[in-house]
């Protein structure tokens, strides 16, 4: 009886120190445990540019005596970038695990600050006599132009996107580690990036 | 005789059992009970510094380009003017600035009754500054020896308004919340699916 009782006490201690497992068996099962779902947003850009807006004199009578202006403001504004999880792939062969990162993109939409577009914050050309000033709907063209100025801007900008891709790898890379539950010299990650 | 070996046999089994008892006790109360507490929150800082170490956090670059105005006397110039010809020339400068927060001080709690992570982040500062490049905009007389002028005149001004720059410094913190966030919201469901991360 006293025997059996030393060897399931002698079992509980092997658990308990983990001598009795092979975890690399559960690499695989653990890795898949990660979750690879919605977008994980990893850097969030600030901007602060100059817009040039072209104030185009009126079409009606009157537009013959306004003179063509150019305005200029300064303006700021933030945008998300990260990648989209559902396109990350993580395969795992042995003690190789196989990730391939998607290239990074803009999440959502640009949050440009919609009061650097006041009239009062335009510098302007000099006018004709007959003034072609600045209307609400100029301000609200030029807030346009800066939102879509900033989005193409962000989107061509390799180094942006190269930050918000090598942070999202990094993230995965931490991601793998805490749910592999091994440490690192026990497997490999081959990284395969998209561009 | 051989009655008081089975007495000594069971006396050593017995003290071998107790022996093991006291080695579970105590594994259990090294490994198993203890401070989830802690050890999330060393886990979580050293999951930090390498984070920190191969992204290179602290140094990103914000586009900063702004107006700069030359007035055409020194002692009589409105620079809030908004007519451009009031000033000799107005320039738009191209550049960027680095700035961040210092991760080394970056705090890490953790709240298990309320099962929070919470990382606290010290305020953003400007590292420094960049111009780039200048466009005159109402300046196409203004002649190529003036360049030099408009490049330190862009320098001043970038420096000026990004100190002055309210929305800088705490989207540079933003910026790196943001990050962390993701991070560890990504990281503590390893530890526990319940864990919720707050960044202040």
């Amino acid at each position: 009886m006293e025997k059996k009782v030393v060897i399931v006490l002698l079992l509980i201690c092997l658990c308990l120190t983990g001598c009795g497992t092979n975890k690399n068996e559960n690499l695989e099962q653990n890795v898949k445990k990660i979750e690879l779902t919605g977008n994980l947003v990893t850097h969030k850009a600030y901007f602060h540019n100059v817009i040039e807006y072209d104030k185009k004199k009126g079409s009606g009578a009157l537009g013959l005596l306004e003179k063509d202006r150019k305005l200029f403001a300064e303006y700021t504004g933030t945008i998300k970038l990260g990648i989209d999880l559902t396109k990350v792939k993580i395969d795992v062969s042995g003690n190789q695990i196989n990730v391939t990162v998607p290239k990074a993109m803009i999440i959502g939409e640009p949050n440009v600050d919609k009061d650097d577009f006041k009239e009062e914050n335009f510098i302007e050309s000099k006018d004709g006599f007959i003034k072609n000033k600045l209307s609400i709907e100029d301000s609200s063209q030029a807030f346009n132009e800066a939102q879509e100025n900033m989005k193409e801007a962000a989107a061509n900008n390799n180094e942006l996107l190269s930050i918000a891709q090598k942070r999202a790898k990094v993230i995965l890379e931490e991601n793998i580690r805490q749910f592999s539950n091994l440490s690192e010299d026990k497997y490999t990650i081959n990284w395969e990036y998209q561009y | 005789m051989e009655v008081k070996e089975v007495k000594k046999e069971n006396k050593s089994n017995k003290g071998l059992v107790l022996l093991l008892i006291v080695v579970i006790i105590v594994l259990v109360a090294v490994f198993v009970i203890p401070n989830k507490e802690g050890k999330i929150k060393i886990s979580a800082k050293t999951s930090l510094d390498r984070f920190v170490e191969k992204s290179d956090l602290e140094t990103v670059n914000f586009t900063y380009n702004v107006i700069a105005k030359k007035c055409k006397d020194m002692n009589d110039c409105d620079l809030k003017s908004n007519n451009i010809d009031d000033f000799e020339y107005v320039v738009s400068c191209k550049g960027t600035l680095t700035a961040g927060i210092d991760f080394k001080d970056v705090k890490i709690d953790v709240n298990s009754k309320e099962k929070k992570l919470i990382v606290t982040l010290p305020e953003a500062t400007i590292k420094e500054i960049n111009v780039n490049s200048t466009n005159f905009l109402n300046g196409k007389d203004v002649p190529a020896s003036e360049l030099p002028n408009a490049r330190k005149l862009c320098e001043d001004t970038t420096k000026e308004k990004s100190n002055k720059d309210g929305k800088l410094l705490p989207a540079a913190k933003e910026q790196a919340s943001v990050v962390l966030e993701s991070f560890y919201e990504q990281w503590v469901k390893a530890f526990d699916n319940d864990y919720t991360v707050e960044i202040k």
